[in-house]
Order: C-alpha cells, then sequence, then structure tokens
C-alpha cells in the first residue's frame, strides 16, 4: 500500500470506522511506515483537541430559557382537531402543571409571606456583595506564595469545617492572588480571589445546602453529573453557585452568566 | 375521549426534555454554522420547536442527536444558505475573497473587555484555523470531531455518501493540522 492510499484509513482508524479488513490492512502499513505513524498521531492528536474546544462551548443559559419557554407555549399540531372536552380537560391540567403552580407560588404567596414576616437576604447574596469589597480594595486579604500554606491558613480560620476548593483556572490566565475568611449570617465563609487579564473571579465556599441559593436563582440541571446550578447577580455581578457535599461553591465574576456557568460546569465535582 | 399517548402534553413535554439533553450540542453546531450569535440562537429555537411539532416523525431507537443535527442543518441552508450547499465543489474560502472574517466575529460572543472563558487560546486557534478550512471540508469536522456523530449519521445530515464524510474529513483534518502547526507543537 502506497502512503496516499492509507490516509483515508488512518482517518477511518481513529474514527473506528474500518471493517475488519481495512483495519488490518492500515495497521500492517503503519507498522512499517513511521512517516504515517506520525500521521496517525497527529491526527489522532487534533481529533481530541476539536473534542476539547467543543466541550467548552455550551448552550447559553438566556437560549435555554428561551427553549424551555417555547416548550409549553408551541401548540401541539396533534390537538387541532381535539374536541371540547379534551381541551377543558388539557386546559384544567395546565393549571395543574408545576410551571403553573410555580408561578402562582411565586406571584401570590411568595409575596404574601414577605409581607408578613420580615426576611434577611440569603446568604448567597451577602456573600457575592463582598466582591465589590473585595475589588475596591475595602476587605483585606492574605496572600502567600505557597498555595499549600495558603489553604492551611485558611482552613485555620474556619477551624477545619471545611476547605476553599481549590480549583484551577490557569487555562483562562486567573491565578490565585489572595483569600479572606469572614463571617456572614453566623456562618464562615472563605474567598479566594483569582486574579489575571480582565475582571478578577472570586470563589466562595461556606458550609451550607443548595437552600441557601437565592429566590430569584434560575435552576440549571446537569443531567451529565446529576448536579444543579444556580445563577444569580447580585451587584451586577453574575455568579453561579452549586454544592459539593455540605460545601456550596458560589464562583462570582463580571464574566457573563452562561460562560461562568461553563466554568463551574467544568469545576464541579458531583459528590 | 382516549387521547393519543403520542400526541399528548406529557409526551410532548417529555420529548422537548430529551431534546433540552442535546442543546449543547445543537448551539455548537449552529455556532459554527452561523454568523453572528443571535443568528445561532434563534436557529437552535427553531430547531427545537421544529423537533417538537414532528416529533411523530422521529424512530424511536434511532440516534436523536443525529436527527436534530439534520433539522438544524436544513432549516440553516433553507432560511440562510439557499444558494450555497456543501456538497457544491465550490471550495471558495471566504476570507480569500474579501468576505467578512465571520469565524473571528463569532469567536467572541460577547464583546467587551473582559477576558471570556469562551475567548481561550485554544478555542481562538481552533476557531481562526477551522475559518480557514473549505466548507466542505469543515462540516464533516464539526458533525464527526465536534459533535460525536458517526459517518452514517454525518451522511445522513449531509446527504452524501458515506465514503465522501471519510474522504473528506481526511482532508479536513490535514489543512487543520497544517494551520494549527505550530500552536499543537509548542505542547498546549
Amino acid at each position: 500500500m502506497r502512503c496516499d492510499e492509507a490516509q483515508e484509513l488512518i482517518t477511518g482508524l481513529i474514527d473506528s470506522e474500518l471493517s475488519s479488513a481495512e483495519r488490518s490492512t492500515i495497521e500492517e502499513h503503519l507498522r512499517g511506515c513511521p512517516n504515517c505513524r506520525l500521521g496517525y498521531r497527529n491526527e489522532r492528536d487534533l481529533k481530541q483537541q476539536l473534542r476539547t474546544a467543543a466541550s467548552y462551548l455550551q448552550a447559553p443559559v438566556p437560549l435555554r430559557q428561551r427553549v424551555l419557554g417555547a416548550l409549553p407555549l408551541a401548540p401541539p399540531p396533534e390537538e387541532e382537531g381535539q374536541s371540547f372536552w379534551d381541551y377543558l380537560f388539557s386546559s384544567v391540567r395546565a393549571l395543574l402543571r408545576p410551571a403553573f403552580v410555580t408561578a402562582l407560588f411565586v406571584l401570590f404567596i411568595v409575596p404574601a409571606l414577605y409581607l408578613t414576616r420580615a426576611t434577611a437576604p440569603p446568604i448567597s447574596l451577602l456573600v457575592v456583595e463582598t466582591y465589590g469589597k473585595i475589588q475596591r480594595g475595602e476587605m483585606q486579604l492574605v496572600s502567600s506564595p505557597n498555595p499549600e500554606k495558603l489553604k492551611e491558613q485558611l482552613v485555620q480560620a474556619v477551624e477545619g469545617a471545611f476547605a476553599p476548593m481549590g480549583y484551577d483556572f490557569s487555562m483562562i490566565n486567573l491565578k490565585p492572588t489572595g483569600a479572606l475568611v469572614r463571617e456572614l449570617a453566623g456562618r464562615k465563609m472563605i474567598a479566594v480571589v483569582y486574579q489575571g487579564k480582565g475582571p478578577p473571579l472570586i470563589c466562595y465556599t461556606f458550609l451550607g445546602t443548595e437552600k441557601d441559593a437565592p429566590a430569584s436563582a434560575s435552576a440549571f440541571v446537569d443531567s451529565e453529573n446529576n448536579m444543579r446550578f444556580y445563577i444569580f447577580t447580585a451587584d451586577a455581578i453574575n455568579a453561579v453557585m452549586h454544592r459539593e457535599g455540605d460545601t456550596i461553591c458560589i464562583l462570582a465574576s463580571a464574566m457573563p452568566a452562561h460562560e461562568l456557568l461553563a466554568l463551574a460546569r467544568a469545576k464541579a465535582r458531583s459528590a | 375521549m382516549a387521547r393519543d399517548p403520542k400526541g399528548g402534553v406529557e409526551e410532548r413535554e417529555k420529548f422537548g426534555r430529551e431534546v433540552m439533553d442535546h442543546l449543547d450540542h445543537l448551539y455548537r453546531i449552529a455556532f459554527h454554522l452561523a454568523k453572528e450569535q443571535d443568528q445561532a440562537q434563534d436557529l437552535v429555537q427553531e430547531t427545537f420547536v421544529r423537533a417538537l411539532n414532528s416529533r411523530l416523525q422521529f424512530t424511536a431507537g434511532t440516534n436523536l442527536k443525529a436527527w436534530l443535527t439534520k433539522i438544524l442543518y436544513n432549516f440553516f441552508f433553507d432560511r440562510y444558505q439557499e444558494k450555497k450547499r456543501w456538497v457544491s465543489t465550490d471550495a471558495e474560502n471566504p476570507a480569500a475573497q474579501g468576505e467578512p472574517n465571520y469565524w473571528q466575529t463569532v469567536a467572541s460572543p460577547n464583546p467587551g473587555p473582559e477576558v471570556s472563558f469562551l475567548e481561550s487560546e485554544l478555542r481562538t486557534k481552533i476557531s481562526e484555523a477551522l475559518h480557514k478550512v473549505p466548507e466542505e471540508y469543515r462540516l464533516p469536522l464539526l458533525l464527526v470531531d465536534m459533535g460525536d456523530l458517526s459517518y452514517a449519521e454525518a451522511a445522513e445530515v449531509l446527504s452524501c455518501p458515506i465514503g465522501t464524510i471519510r474522504s473528506r474529513l481526511s482532508r479536513g483534518r490535514k489543512l487543520m493540522h497544517k494551520h494549527l502547526k505550530g500552536y499543537l507543537e509548542t505542547g498546549h
């Protein structure tokens, strides 16, 4: 077999799209041809690069919301010929749908609860509201050239109850430059500040549950990893919250919400 | 009166949830087909609505992702590229024609001062390289390498023989490697 004849078979081999006869032929050629072996490795690595690049690109949150919004609104064509009773039945069922009940809850019951009892802001909002103060230098950070030493100090400061997430954001040119521990709403939280080009990113951690998400947050379910992410905004800063065990993590940044979500999804570890 | 279980509201919503599982995939393909991010989002939303409305045409047990991709691809070309089918032998490079460098445009869907996640070095390099690859080679790369479709599924989407997918993938990857060569060799 000539090398030029081998090229398409190499492609098929990488994609596992060859018959057993084709596979035997190209594998025999590769054993005796260092140039084609190099070409095989290059092509295989390129395919991996393309897959990696693709995995970083995820549907933006506004698109998800638009699509979800289209789900109950788009009229099913099969219902055009339905009877009055079918129509009535489906209308009553629509009133019992979770989305309708949720809307009812949000429109009437939540305001009623709000008016009848004083409510404190959820800790997640209080936490993200520190972003501006940290950025303006109003909250003093501790830093150390040794990340492990810094982590040890932070864990000691919260009496060993939990630890910072220790995420690596070097792939977007952000590196940890400092951290602090504060008590908010009776709970201690750790904030680790990552800086580089562009706006800083702060990774907050504290002990809690998903109930700590603000009521206004949009929930995103990552079915692949069986995790939920909550997207919200505080003081014009986007935030994405998720839970890892009994620790809550919030990533906060001025970057677009859907990109922050993609970042959180890439780094989050399911419990 | 008994309701057709496949035409019911619950069935429709269930199917919609299954389609949602492929939203990232559809957006990736749309993002690399469309010239603007808004257009990509419109493509995905329209694909979603069309899929729901024609869900009875989907054969259970076949690949839903490939079926959705075909809807998206057909809609895109019906609406935006009526005169330009990839199966033509037109291998013109838009950049060489002095047309707008739209791969650079789509690589920055949220222009602003901030350095964003999607503008990472890898993404930028890939986008730049993809833009230099003629469309007939680029589409198999999007479907097979980035979309994880099989040759048969990609051939079904693009209405071409399976052998064409393999030969154009082979050529497309060589072009991509040529454009990314310096980048790949720096150990990224």
